[in-house]
Formats: structure tokens, C-alpha cells, sequence
């Protein structure tokens, strides 16, 4: 498959079954199933305090062109060029003191090709707190490409990701538009 | 694809010019018995619905700010820098508006960020504006000391010819500022999303 481009036709043209199929077909097919991956973080991962910590995610919930490789767990890779629809969350644990946690995504682990970014702080800082389905549009090649999600907290201590269900990390990007 | 694109080319290896700009919604046409099946309809037919539902052709709009802005609450927000701009809509770089010229439903994506000097409060948010009027918002904590971004996702209906627009909400005091960080800049996505 790849990123359908839209056949121009001419007069006269008696287009065989085939041709329909490729022009017509694989185009509603897209459409209708656009590429996307969303991965899951099910073991939970130690947030050392002040240090920007690049999550894994160990369970792929859809991932049909291999956007995501579990011997390289936190990448996803989009295989196919275009803009993408992401989001992200991040479960974060409970922490006695401190009181900032942060989460961001980045592509091809750039210092400062950051996407999008969210700041939290539980209600009391003996709480959990899940970051919640941070959105960004991004750009990718299709080849070399790839996002990645940070997390951080202030606790003075290091603090686990929760992965329980309910509170989870998880990443999610679908093809959205062509380049 | 087999062959062809929308380069222009067809079975026979002509050039076929691409009828103009592909901006208008698509309307499909219902077929009935001794139709002629001319190149004409099939690009208008399939070929132009297909960009459109691609979103090559659709409304879409990107924008962010690239330097560190001050905010006020529901003030609109200028949009200094394109990342991307296609279909029937305007925008004037430096300009808060962007106006659409198709109706229908739109995706639309506000990311906020708060420097963390400067203005005083709790709440810090995203507000997106049409026709200069309210239409929703998103606010986080943010915790004395610290920068923060917010983003805002909203569906929302616009007739041709509104405007939308960015702004900062919350409930702050003093001078915020957004940062020249792409992790807190102001920005707005648009995409159109359907009928």
C-alpha cells in the first residue's frame, strides 16, 4: 500500500477492472483504514527525579505497518509519508513530595523538536495523576522519522509509571493528510 | 496505484492539464443507466472527491507563533508563521484570523503555552474564538515556577466566511507570556472534517 494519488483521467479511457480496482479501490480502502498505531506501556517504568525519561511501550493495540518495534520500544516509526494525528498520555505515580510532572513528545529526539507539551500536578501530591490524551499534528518522512514521549517529575525521588487499566501511558498516531 | 497520478498523466501517456484548483466540497453525482463515462466526470467524480478526501485539496490550516508573545486573556493571539495553508481559506501572516470559505464541520487543535515568569494564578488555558465570540476553552493548573502548555480539541461548525481565532484564558494576573519553545507556543490547527 501507500499514500493513494488521485489517477487523472482522459477521454476515451475504457478503464479495465484492474485499473479500478488500483484508482478507485485502494483509494476508498485508505480511506476507510487510514495507517495508524497506538502502543501501550504495560510495565511500569521508573521516573528518576529531574531527568527527562524516554518511555517504552511494550503492547502494540493496532500497529498493521509495523510503525512500532519491540526491540525498540519507544520509537514509533510512521512508514508511510505524510501528516500525522497523535496524541499521548502518561500515568504518572504518586509522589510524597514535589509537586510538577511533565510529558512531552519529540521527534527524532530532538532537543528542541518538541510537538506538544502538558504540565500537571495531582490534587494532592499522594495522588496518581494520568496526563491525558495530549494531542499534535506532525510531520513525518515516512521512512526516517520518528516520536518519541518524555515524562518528568520533581519528586526528589524516583517514582513508577502506573500501568493499572485505568491510569496508563499510551501512544497513539494515525496518517492524516498527504505532504 | 498502478498507474496515472495527479501529475496528469493518463493510460496513453498524455499530459492531461489539472482543471483548476480543487476547492469545493464534493458533491457526488448519481449515476444513471447510458451515462457517458467521460474523462471529465471521472475526475470531477473521483479523482477531485479523492484529493478532497485525502485532504490534499480540503481546507486546512497550521499555524504557531515562533517568539515569545504576551498574552491577555481573550485576546486574539497573531499568527506569525504558516506551517501549512491549503484550499479555500486565508489567513495573512501576522494576522489573529483565519477566515473559511467552506462550510461545514471543522477539527480544530489550539495549543497554548505559559512562560513560568510573569503572570501570577492558577488556571492557565486555551481558547479558541469564532467570529470574535467565545467558543471553548481548556485550562491545567500550572505550578508556581514552571512554565506550562495546554491544548484545546474541539469540533466545531463554520458557515463560509467566519473567522477563527486564538486566545489565552485562565484566571491569571499579570503579564503572561508564551514562549518561543515549540513545546508552549500558540498555535492553531484547522482541518475541515465534513458536510
Amino acid at each position: 500500500m501507500a499514500v493513494p494519488s488521485p489517477r487523472t483521467w482522459i477521454d476515451r479511457e475504457m478503464p479495465p477492472y484492474s485499473l479500478l480496482n488500483a484508482e478507485v479501490y485502494s483509494t476508498l480502502a485508505w480511506l476507510l483504514q487510514a495507517p495508524m498505531c497506538k502502543v501501550r506501556q504495560t510495565t511500569a517504568q521508573a521516573l528518576a527525579s529531574g531527568v527527562t525519561t524516554t518511555l517504552n511501550f511494550q503492547t502494540e493495540d493496532i500497529d498493521p505497518y509495523n510503525f512500532h518495534n519491540l526491540t525498540n520500544p519507544s520509537r514509533i516509526t510512521p512508514t508511510f509519508p505524510g501528516w500525522y494525528r497523535c496524541y499521548f498520555s502518561v500515568g504518572m505515580g504518586a509522589l510524597t513530595v514535589g509537586n510538577i510532572r511533565w510529558a512531552l513528545a519529540r521527534k527524532n529526539a530532538g532537543g528542541t523538536n518538541v510537538f506538544s507539551r502538558r504540565d500537571s500536578k495531582p490534587p494532592t501530591t499522594s495522588q496518581n495523576k494520568s496526563i491525558r490524551g495530549v494531542p499534535f499534528f506532525v510531520q513525518m518522512n515516512g521512512t526516517t522519522d520518528y516520536l518519541e514521549v518524555n515524562a518528568n517529575q520533581d519528586g526528589g525521588s524516583s517514582m513508577n509509571t502506573i500501568c493499572d487499566g485505568i491510569i496508563n501511558s499510551e501512544f497513539f498516531c494515525r496518517w492524516w493528510a498527504p505532504l | 496505484m498502478v498507474s496515472g497520478s495527479d501529475t496528469g498523466a493518463g493510460t496513453e501517456g498524455q499530459s492531461v492539464a489539472l482543471p483548476g484548483a480543487f476547492t469545493q466540497i464534493p458533491s457526488p453525482r448519481v449515476w444513471s443507466n447510458g451515462d457517458d463515462l467521460s474523462a471529465g466526470q471521472f475526475n470531477k467524480e473521483w479523482r477531485d472527491a479523492f484529493l478532497w478526501l485525502l485532504r490534499k485539496t480540503s481546507p486546512a490550516f497550521m499555524g504557531h507563533n515562533i517568539d515569545a508573545t504576551t498574552l491577555t486573556i481573550g485576546a486574539a493571539i497573531p499568527i506569525k508563521v504558516e506551517d501549512l495553508k491549503q484550499g479555500n481559506l486565508t489567513h495573512a501572516v501576522n494576522d489573529s484570523k483565519v477566515y473559511v470559505w467552506e462550510t461545514g464541520w471543522y477539527y480544530a487543535m489550539v495549543g497554548m503555552g505559559f512562560l513560568a515568569s510573569g503572570a501570577t494564578g492558577t488556571a492557565f488555558g486555551a481558547e479558541l474564538m469564532v467570529n470574535g465570540a467565545l467558543n471553548a476553552t481548556n485550562d491545567t493548573v500550572r505550578v508556581a515556577g514552571n512554565g506550562v502548555g495546554i491544548q484545546l480539541l474541539t469540533d466545531v461548525y463554520l458557515t463560509a466566511g467566519d473567522y477563527v481565532e486564538i486566545a489565552a484564558t485562565g484566571s491569571w494576573t499579570g503579564t503572561a507570556t508564551g514562549s518561543a519553545g515549540q513545546e508552549l507556543w500558540p498555535q492553531l490547527n484547522l482541518y475541515w472534517g465534513s458536510k
